[in-house]
């Protein structure tokens, strides 16, 4: 591993100041202190990152991210510890800091480049790439004081992603201007990390983080709560969340229901089952176990048209998915579903026996079931699989393991599918339209 | 792993001298954008920066010289000119650079923080910049004052020292500027007392009057008097008019006064200053 940023025991801390007006004779004086109030943001905090990679961080608001970005940026230094960086770094803290509102979107261009330690002459081979990403046409060579607040987010995207970096840092920034121009962003992103570019950003669009994301970074109260995968970290922190959140609305309950009694003086008011959000939302906390247990998934392997496990499948295989399970007592009538899901974290397909009409009698002891795939549609990636046995009804859960084991497609000969699963279906044609109903103009 | 590994930490927040050469670029365009939006949306654009020193000689000569009638009572310059008008200009074009990199350097800075706290930058770059353009404004006062002192014969070899003394004055002048800008970040009344203390300051000064005006009228060997005399803007604008008016060199006496003045407050300004800026992103 090679990194090119590092953080190593670093702490930051803030004064929030009360006014004291003392505190001049402490400018001077260096860090006098002061009656000053000591707010911790970072607390003890190292963590590498490796070129090239894309590294997400999350975490609550106040949880530091936004310090962390800040001190890799060079914004400050911090309190204690250090930080390494090694490499230009273009920080997206907000969209257009930075432009002279009587410039023109090019003066500001070459501004923009001049701050960020770039020639003349680097901006000047970029800025027509600049002008044709911020689609401003003849704006660009207005002042930037007219521009709506979606052409100025544009152009400071536009310039802040050709600023060449080597380490982009973007803080929820992304998050503005329409649909399109998000799309673009994102597209732009992705080439950018294609290209080897180290990218740090912050985001509560847990989504994002699993699919941009190599690793994550869970920031809780200024200090790593965990290091990991995307996926991994997300799964954790979701959970986490959940815990909060079912946490928060047994407590409002609660209070709701003191506080009904004590109005009332008579007896608590019942808790209400129906409580919006109550209902099992967090379970589908992932990369987790749940269940009774008179059943268990033991494992999940793969196998090729002869039965011989394989660690891998080629795209448009012959192959089955093979799950183990051991049960603890007769169970009637059970249900075996599998989930895949693309590395984006994105559900793709769900298949059980119910849903198939193959009706198993009963399960008892060890054993398998296998599923067969004709074809495998998926296109090459990793796909996390969760396995999972159920009652006939699918309310009961006897053992339920979320994304718990991994298919990897690698690509065959041939082509290899757009999008994530190739679907079955046929072409025909061509026929000529129609004589009636010609449409006016030729469609091929 | 070590920090070796890491042979430039390119966002040092440390503010380094190098960096002003380095960042070329910065320089150049906070010059270019402080010269090119001070004008911008007038029609005459850069006219106005000859027409506004050259209506305040015109109407100094009108006051001073006609209705005052200052020009009988002063001595004559070295080639025998009477027009106090000229003599007052070449004290305020000193005065000029002083307080005008004075605030400018305070202001620059101020401006620069919000964006200090959303870009990193050596934040001394774009600080060069912009009191460079006001030294160019100032550059064409001079020039002007020169072409007038030119037509009215009143030229030597001495006006080609003119430049080493504005370039001390601006630098002593940045120097304080540095030091006041940093506590004004923080405690804004700075900005607002430079203001005031400028205005003093202009008036103990010889600026709109001779300095041995005052000279008579101040008690001999009185704190005040030593004061007035080696105060750095009184040996500064005394040395532009030796060189403007008397047509001589300054006495060493008084280049070596604003050497060490200049010297003085540029380090001193400097070294607070680089101690100070790598926090200047997280001021409000």
């Amino acid at each position: 591993m090679n990194p090119v940023v590092a953080l190593r025991n670093v702490t930051r801390d803030f004064d929030l100041e009360h006014g004291g007006g003392a505190s001049i004779k402490h400018l001077f004086l260096g860090r006098g202190r002061g009656r000053s109030e000591h707010f911790r943001a970072l607390d003890d905090v190292s963590f590498d990152i490796a070129r090239g990679d894309t590294v997400a961080l999350v975490g609550h608001n106040g949880s530091g991210k936004s310090t962390a970005l800040k001190l890799i940026a060079g914004i400050y230094p911090p309190s204690s510890g250090s930080v390494l960086v090694d490499g230009r770094v273009t920080a997206l803290l907000e969209l257009g800091a930075g432009f002279h509102p009587e410039l023109t979107g090019r003066e500001n261009t070459f501004l923009a480049g001049a701050l960020a330690g770039l020639t003349r002459r680097h901006m000047a081979a970029n800025v027509e790439k600049i002008k044709r990403f911020s689609a401003l046409d003849e704006f660009f060579e207005a002042p930037v004081k007219v521009y709506s607040s979606g052409m100025f987010v544009r152009l400071g995207f536009a310039v802040a992603v050709h600023l060449d970096p080597e380490i982009l840092i973007v803080d929820e920034v992304v998050a503005v201007g329409d649909e399109q121009f998000q799309r673009q962003c994102f597209d732009h992103l992705h080439e950018l990390r294609r290209r080897g570019v180290t990218i740090i950003f912050v985001t509560h669009a847990l989504g994002l983080v699993e699919q941009l994301a190599d690793s994550a970074v869970w920031l809780d109260h200024g200090r790593v709560a965990m290091i990991g995968s995307a996926r991994d970290v997300v799964d954790a922190y979701l959970a986490d969340v959940n815990k909060a959140e079912r946490e928060r609305l047994r407590r409002d309950r609660q209070e709701e229901a003191d506080l009904a009694s004590a109005a009332s003086g008579t007896d608590p008011a019942p808790l209400r089952d129906d409580a919006p959000g109550e209902a099992e939302q967090g379970s589908s906390g992932k990369s987790s176990r749940r269940g009774s247990g008179e059943a268990e998934v033991l494992d999940v392997t793969f196998h090729d048209t002869d039965g011989e496990a394989i660690d891998v499948v080629e795209y448009g295989q012959h192959f089955s998915i093979r799950v183990h399970f051991r049960a603890h007592e007769r169970l009637d009538r059970p249900n075996i579903g599998l989930g895949m899901w693309s590395e984006q974290g994105w559900p793709i397909a769900g298949p059980n026996t119910r849903l198939a009409d193959f009706e198993i009698d009963a399960l008892s002891g060890e054993g398998s079931v296998d599923f067969t795939v004709e074809r495998c549609p998926f296109a090459p990636g990793r796909l996390s699989i969760s396995a999972a046995i159920t009652d006939a009804s699918t309310t009961h859960v006897y053992d339920w393991r979320e994304k718990e084991f991994e298919l990897r497609v690698v690509p065959s000969t041939g082509l290899s599918p757009t999008g994530m699963v190739e679907i079955a279906g046929s072409w025909s044609g061509p026929r000529p339209a129609p004589a009636s109903a010609r449409p006016a103009g030729p469609i091929t | 792993m070590s920090e070796a590994s890491f042979p430039h930490a390119a966002t040092s927040p440390r503010e380094r001298l190098a960096d002003v050469a380095r960042y070329r670029p910065l320089v150049a365009t906070f010059l270019h954008r402080d010269l090119r939006t001070r004008y911008l949306g007038s029609r005459f654009g850069w006219v106005w920066s000859l027409v506004n020193p050259l209506s305040l000689l015109v109407t100094y000569s009108v006051v001073f010289g006609v209705l005052l009638g200052a020009d009988r009572g002063m001595d004559p310059s070295a080639t025998g000119l009477r027009i106090f008008a000229v003599y007052l200009f070449i004290g305020l074009v000193c005065w000029n650079v002083f307080a005008s990199v004075l605030q400018r350097t305070i202001d620059a800075l101020l401006e620069l923080v919000p964006l200090r706290r959303k870009v990193s930058f050596p934040i001394l770059a774009p600080i060069v910049g912009m009191v460079s353009a006001v030294l160019v404004e100032r550059g064409v006062e001079i020039t002007l004052l020169t072409v007038v002192l030119a037509i009215l014969g009143n030229v030597g070899w001495s006006l080609l020292a003119v430049p080493v003394v504005v370039v001390l004055v601006a630098a002593f002048a940045f120097g304080v500027g540095l030091l006041l800008a940093v506590v004004n970040v923080k405690f804004r009344d700075v900005g607002h007392l430079t203001v005031v203390f400028l205005q003093l300051y202009f008036y103990a000064t010889p600026v709109i009057y001779p300095a041995g005006f005052a000279e008579q009228h101040l008690p001999e060997s009185s704190l005040i008097r030593t004061l007035f005399l080696n105060n750095p803007t009184t040996v500064m604008v005394e040395s532009l008019r030796d060189l403007m008016w008397d047509l001589t060199l300054p006495s060493s006496a008084r280049m070596a006064m604003i050497l060490a003045w200049s010297s003085l407050t540029l380090t001193l300004g400097w070294l607070f200053f680089r101690g100070r800026a790598a926090r200047i992103g997280e001021e409000s």
